[in-house]
């Protein structure tokens, strides 16, 4: 289960920008957060605390975004789609 | 806390039934109710961490239904002792507690499939061995569904005993098979099996970006 692509693919939807970008700044977050920590092995609260911490930082570098307003809507979509993350390694 | 007081009435019903002449078939419950308890957690977790659940509710039907059981089979066999007619009576109601439990807590699991399944059935970055998951997951759960409603319509019975064989409970066996392949499936899908389901998944091999390149791409530089 690539969730690096699923979640960088939710989110070029949600700040309009290229997938590619936006899946690179995820595993970005993924390794500020949990460095040495493979993606697949990630759980739903570590997934929330990238989405809440990580990904907040790196987007703040951006700049021009609602930062808080893009860690909820991930936190939603990553509500609703938990299920992708049992027993899936 | 909640675990406990189910147990209280297991524990209870133990007490009181395992020297009866049914005492096993009391246990095959106990051990029904028990699982009942870890698939509770097992949909909770798997489906509702983070969002409003029924949770709580499903909860509490389930210990006060498991309290119920073990409350009548104890005053039955406090006032009638192990009178074989009323043991068999009190395995049917145990039955019938059973079966509603069960129909309305897989009524449960399968709303959040279906409720999973459409979020991510268009989403080509999920592979198909996880979509096909979740239609096993619904059809094993129509299956326990029917198991449950087969308690409650007809508990052990005795009416459609042919050539020895209780066919309901036959019937409920075939099913359990079932359940249970279909939940193995499902969570513990063999690599042979997700590698056929994904026979026809490609997977785009895109280029990492440096922070840098990220960066600019995403400020449109």
């Amino acid at each position: 289960m690539d969730i690096i692509n699923l979640f960088g693919d939710i989110l070029a939807k949600e700040i309009d920008k290229p997938g590619i970008a936006c899946r690179g700044i995820i595993r970005l977050a993924i390794k500020l957060d949990f460095p040495g920590k493979n993606a697949e092995n990630l759980s739903y609260e570590d997934l929330s605390h990238v989405f809440k911490n990580g990904l907040k930082k790196k987007l703040e570098v951006i700049g021009d975004l609602n930062v808080n307003d893009i860690s909820k809507k991930m936190i939603i979509e990553l509500t609703k789609k938990q299920s992708v993350l049992t027993f899936t390694h | 806390m909640l675990f406990s007081l189910a147990f209280i009435g297991i524990i209870m019903d133990d007490a009181i039934t395992l020297p009866g002449n049914i005492s096993m078939s009391f246990l095959f419950f106990d051990f029904m109710i028990i699982g009942t308890f870890f698939f509770i957690l097992f949909i909770e977790g798997t489906f509702y961490k983070g969002r409003k659940s029924v949770y709580k509710t499903v909860m509490i039907i389930y210990v006060s239904g498991g309290i119920t059981c073990g409350i009548l089979t104890t005053i039955s066999g406090l006032i009638f002792g192990y009178d074989l007619p009323i043991r068999v009576f009190m395995y049917q109601i145990y039955g019938v507690i059973f079966g509603i439990l069960v129909v309305l807590i897989v009524s449960w699991l399968l709303i959040a499939a279906v409720e999973a399944y459409k979020q991510i059935k268009e989403d080509s970055n999920v592979e198909p061995w996880i979509k096909m998951r979740y239609k096993i997951t619904i059809v094993y759960a129509i299956n326990t569904i029917i198991i449950g409603a087969l308690f409650v319509i007809n508990p052990f019975d005795t009416i459609t005993v042919i050539g020895g064989v209780e066919l309901t409970l036959l019937l409920i066996n075939l099913l359990e098979f079932i359940q249970i392949f279909g939940e193995f499936i499902a969570w513990y899908m063999p690599g042979r099996l997700k590698r056929y389901f994904n026979r026809k998944y490609i997977v785009e091999e895109t280029e990492e970006l440096s922070e840098e390149e990220i960066i600019k791409q995403l400020r449109g530089e």
